[in-house]
């Protein structure tokens, strides 16, 4: 997305001044940015940054100390993390974060239930709207796994798939609840080159199906590939902000991330 | 058909026939008792083994169930049906209340919060004479004599009771097989797995531990309400932390998520004790002995490694 089509449209995701402190600790101070619809947007920083912290902030995990965060213009402040996921923002965590013993189809429609309806009278009666809603999650689940090529493991336990299937499986359980955005967090960590082109490919059509990417990545020559525009961040504040060629030349950034002398 | 049903089918006969094969109404009572205790563990598993909520006031709600309907019955004159029913709703909105803030602490102070309610409840049970009958409430009515077409059916015998808790167990597992093979399931076995990746993914953790509580609570509470016009007299204990335990330390031995594991529990750690009667002062040892052994060689309970010993054994073992 080139910048003229970012300031035709609103933002699907805007910070007001986004802070969060721990105690004395500032781990991120007053940052403002602007995600549009379809973007491709890419956080960096080195460790300790604040990066995992604004992730936490946009899902409510942590509470903002300052500012706001407007997903389609909408405050998502007071909000639990359960509803920020019904809003339609979903997030895949640094570490493959599964539920270990659950098998990769029911765990992919765990993701689902957000978006389904039956209750646990349904489950006990069992009207037709029970099985339709059933039969529906299956088949969805199934695309996703085709998706993410896990077709072979529908009933292996979660915990049994390599470490790359493992995150698969959890992109495949994010895109489950139907996002709007997404927010993947280091998903190329512990991957090797195969693993991580996979994966690429996998992002990039998400994103051509109009869903809006948020990564953030210790790979600069991947975040460069595959970004549309990069934040970076150091100490909790913005550093720069723009296109990654220029953000890959900024001598602030190469500071940040080599040490300056 | 399968060998498997064959086998099942010759099983649950088996137990159907017990009343007209076992003429000693001693033997009838304590089979009756095993149901029931059947019955709690399996609704315990509900919030334990399914959803990850060691609770110790399990017995605090079957405790519940068994006074409210009692007293019902005994200060309002309410008949049995009905009383049963008010009983069990009375118990599920104090479980839901009780259950409201609970469920927002984690772990080990959970498992606290829990055994503290389950001390109160007794407590409470035990110093509120004037409403609870202190030490010991008696003389609940037994179930009436009810003749249909012209047969008269003795609903206060030792056989209509073993009957009715086969009964209400069999609706029991059937109610939680739904519940468990269903989204609502689903979503308690992802807050038992990762509660934050539960939330992370859009389910109401808070809520469905509500529902995982309350659903094993109101089960409990039925079948206290039933337990109190089967004895005709109830005591305090039956609601307190040490009942809990012992219902607990029957899923742990038995093994969770599983038919089996509710059965097995059961009969190990209360029947076979109750049968040797001679070693009833060694009960405790015996009931610390077999759990040192399930925890260290059978960390899934008996059902759980007899699973594990081959594939074909898992689809055996339900």
């Amino acid at each position: 997305m080139d910048s003229m089509n970012s300031s035709q449209s609103n933002p699907i995701l805007r910070t007001e001044n986004l802070s969060v402190q721990f105690g004395a600790l500032m781990a991120v101070g007053q940052l403002d940015f602007q995600i549009y619809p379809g973007e491709l947007f890419g956080l960096i920083g080195p460790n300790g940054a604040g990066k995992t912290t604004v992730f936490n902030a946009i899902t409510s995990t942590v509470p903002l100390s300052h500012g706001d965060i407007y997903f389609k213009g909408k405050s998502l402040r007071s909000l639990k993390p359960h509803q920020v996921v019904t809003r339609g923002i979903v997030r895949m965590f640094q570490s493959a974060t599964i539920f270990p013993k659950i098998p990769v189809m029911i765990h992919i429609m765990n993701g689902l239930s957000c978006r389904t309806k039956s209750s646990v009278w349904n489950s006990i009666i069992r009207p037709p709207s029970f099985h339709k809603e059933e039969q529906t999650s299956r088949q969805r689940a199934r695309e996703l796994i085709q998706f993410t090529a896990l077709e072979g493991f529908e009933d292996h336990a979660a915990e049994s798939l390599s470490w790359a299937q493992q995150k698969r499986l959890m992109l495949a359980t994010a895109l489950a609840t139907e996002p709007r955005l997404i927010l993947l967090d280091e998903p190329f960590a512990g991957m090797n080159a195969d693993e991580i082109g996979e994966m690429i490919a996998l992002i990039q059509a998400i994103r051509q199906d109009g869903m809006t990417v948020f990564v953030i990545d210790h790979n600069m020559k991947v975040m460069q590939r595959i970004c549309d525009r990069i934040l970076v961040l150091n100490f909790g504040q913005k550093l720069t902000e723009g296109l990654p060629e220029e953000v890959a030349q900024d001598s602030r950034v190469i500071e940040a991330y080599l040490g300056g002398d | 058909m399968h060998p498997r049903f064959i086998i099942y089918f010759l099983i649950g006969l088996a137990v159907v026939l017990v009343p007209v094969f076992v003429q000693s109404n001693y033997w009838i009572y304590m089979f009756t008792m095993v149901g029931i205790f059947m019955v709690l563990v399996s609704s315990l598993d509900l919030a334990y083994g399914h959803t990850g909520l060691v609770s110790l006031a399990h017995a605090a709600f079957f405790g519940i169930g068994a006074y409210s309907s009692a007293i019902l019955q005994l200060k309002l004159a309410v008949p049995i049906l009905p009383a049963l029913l008010l009983g069990t709703l009375i118990t599920a909105i104090i479980a839901a209340a009780i259950g409201w803030p609970m469920l927002r602490i984690r772990g080990p102070y959970f498992v606290l919060g829990t055994l503290a309610i389950g001390i109160a409840i007794e407590i409470i049970i035990h110093n509120w004479d004037g409403l609870t009958g202190g030490v010991s409430l008696s003389g609940i009515p037994m179930f009436p004599e009810v003749t249909i077409f012209g047969t008269t059916f003795d609903l206060s015998s030792k056989r209509f009771f073993y009957y009715l808790v086969l009964a209400v167990l069999v609706v029991t597992q059937i109610l939680i097989r739904r519940i468990v093979n269903s989204r609502t399931g689903r979503t308690f076995a992802s807050i038992r797995e990762n509660e934050d990746l539960a939330a992370a993914l859009g389910m109401n953790v808070s809520g469905y531990k509500l529902i995982s509580f309350v659903a094993a609570s109101t089960i409990a509470a039925f079948m206290g309400g039933i337990y109190a016009n089967y004895m005709g007299a109830i005591e305090p204990e039956i609601a307190g932390s040490h009942m809990s335990f012992n219902l607990l330390v029957m899923i742990v031995v038995g093994g969770t998520r599983s038919i089996a594991g509710a059965v097995i529990g059961p009969l190990l750690l209360w029947f076979v004790p109750e049968f040797l009667e001679a070693a009833q002062m060694y009960r405790p040892l015996f009931f610390g002995a077999i759990l040192i052994i399930v925890i260290i060689f059978m960390p899934t309970g008996i059902a759980g490694k007899l699973r594990s010993l081959h594939p074909r054994m898992a689809k055996w073992i339900p």
